[in-house]
């Protein structure tokens, strides 16, 4: 079934405003000037983020991946206690929406086109990258692209429902 | 959808360069990829975050709080569930059964955890959690074909235990002594658990190759019927065969590796041929197992009355009886007493 990306990011918008989030508080991490902050809009990119590149390349990367680690991380806590509610057949109304905004934020965690270009633009195009950096990012970058591709199917939000709802019972697994 | 974009300063040149781009008013700070003074800067390194996203990450934080403070109980009963899961696929049933009975103080009603508890107290011989956990769960529907396959098979094995006909079992009750009569009731019966209650009133009178012979029987219809495997491998160990009856018991180990009477009975089956030092391990291994089980406790007094400690032992008999008096069956004290009262030559 295909539905608009803006149909999803509406739907999914706590996630867009976590990463956006994350994006402003890793430039604040790094002191790095922010210029402009748009959390959540109607058109696309739905939200961004414009500020002073960095000035080292950890930092880049870091402000790019930003929303990623953030992003699941949230989506792993929140979604936690409302899988094993699930898993224990007594969710409420309280865990669906705990599972809603997991599965949202979670979809989000993927850094977008627009952060992949800004890493390319920053690290393989910069003269003053070394080769290991290049070699670090690149895939970095391949990854967000794949990202971006298999969006198309959906693959951000099955992220965020792998996160959610699966990564609990293969850490409970684990600890048994 | 959502960007970071770094800020070129190519479409402000327009501005007076030496100036800082965003005030024009101040001195740029030189060295920095986008010329702004020092005030600027600063401001724009703590860009402030809207008061409706503050209250967003609070009510976020809140969520987080309330999540962490819930997960603690439910990951404690999914940790019990999935050791109960794993000690099922190991045939650990004992362990299965008291990991269940911490999943189901939290969660009583859990569909899966009861479904586990009917397969793991089927083993046990549990009949009063069997009936319990059955209780909770009769009217309640499963996708789960694996799993109800499951909770068939072990039903099905626990229900060995059960006579259907009430009015034949009476019969063997009524003629307790007379052996003839008993063999005779034996071959009017198709039914497995009737032929097995007759076996053991046979053994009861030590006819033990008539006791045998219907345990066989009774094992050519049902190869895994327990009743009648526990009561070849007692008439093996009164007949001095302690390898067969060790096989025996070890076949029951194969439907539930603790269970406990299987381990109890090597032990004893160890005394009897004075194998000391090995019945005692079966009878730690029982203890270990199931510290007030009737059986466990009877291999364990054996065990100290042929080591010499007689006292011990016969402590050990009071606790038995103190055990029995709870489920009001006195078989096990029955047997031991006249043993270790030296009434009985046991070997």
């Amino acid at each position: 079934m295909f539905i608009p990306g803006i149909i999803i990011s509406i739907v999914t918008f706590p996630g867009v405003i976590v990463h956006e989030l994350a994006h402003q508080l890793f430039c604040r991490l790094f002191k790095i000037p922010v210029f402009e902050v748009c959390y959540f809009r109607f058109e696309n990119p739905v939200g961004y983020v414009l500020h002073e590149p960095a000035p080292r390349v950890y930092q880049t990367v870091l402000i790019s991946v930003g929303p990623f680690i953030v992003n699941s991380l949230l989506c792993f806590i929140i979604g936690f206690s409302a899988a094993l509610q699930f898993k224990f057949q007594s969710a409420n109304v309280l865990d669906y929406f705990l599972m809603y905004l997991a599965i949202s934020i979670g979809a989000h965690a993927f850094p977008s086109t627009g952060d992949a270009s800004t890493l390319w633009n920053a690290v393989m195009k910069s003269g003053q990258s070394s080769w290991f950096q290049k070699a670090v990012v690149a895939p970095i970058v391949g990854f967000i692209y794949l990202g971006a591709f298999g969006s198309f199917f959906w693959l951000d939000v099955i992220y965020g429902g792998a996160v959610a709802l699966g990564l609990p019972y293969i850490i409970i697994k684990f600890l048994v | 959808m959502e960007e970071n974009q770094t800020s070129g300063n190519d479409s402000i040149s327009h501005f007076n360069d030496e100036l800082c781009v965003n005030c024009q008013q101040n001195r740029f700070e030189p060295g920095k990829p986008i010329n702004l003074c020092t005030d600027c800067r600063k401001s724009l390194i703590a860009y402030p975050i809207p008061k409706s996203i503050i209250y967003f990450a609070i009510a976020l934080a809140v969520i987080i709080g309330v999540s962490l403070v819930r997960t603690q109980r439910y990951v404690s009963a999914a940790i019990h569930l999935g050791k109960a899961e794993n000690a099922i696929e190991r045939k650990e049933f004992l362990t299965a059964q008291n990991e269940l009975l911490a999943v189901l103080n939290a969660f009583p009603d859990h569909m899966t955890a009861n479904a586990y508890m009917m397969i793991a107290s089927a083993y046990n011989f549990d009949f009063e959690a069997y009936g319990v956990a059955y209780e909770r769960i009769a009217d309640k529907t499963t996708e789960d074909d694996e799993l109800l396959q499951q909770v068939n098979t072990a039903s099905s094995y626990i229900a060995h235990n059960f006579p259907n006909d009430t009015v034949f079992y009476k019969k063997i009750l009524a003629y307790p002594n007379d052996e003839q009569k008993l063999i005779a009731l034996a071959d009017s019966t198709d039914e497995l658990p009737l032929k097995g209650q007759v076996a053991n009133r046979l053994y009861d009178l030590k006819a033990y190759s008539a006791a045998q012979a219907i345990t066989d029987s009774i094992l050519i219809v049902d190869p895994n019927f327990y009743q009648a495997i526990s009561m070849k491998s007692a008439i093996k160990r009164n007949l001095g065969k302690c390898k067969d009856a060790l096989a025996l018991c070890d076949r029951l180990l194969q439907f539930n590796s603790q269970d406990v009477y299987a381990i109890s009975q090597k032990a004893r089956i160890e005394l009897k041929c004075k194998n000391d030092k090995a019945a005692a391990q079966y009878a730690d291994k029982a203890m270990n197992l199931s510290p007030y089980n009737p059986n466990a406790m009877e291999a364990k007094a054996m065990v100290e009355y042929f080591s010499g400690n007689k006292k011990q032992s016969l402590i050990t008999l009071a606790q038995i009886k103190e055990q029995e008096r709870k489920t009001g069956d006195s078989t096990v004290s029955t047997r031991l007493s006249p043993i270790i009262n030296g009434l009985e030559v046991y070997r």
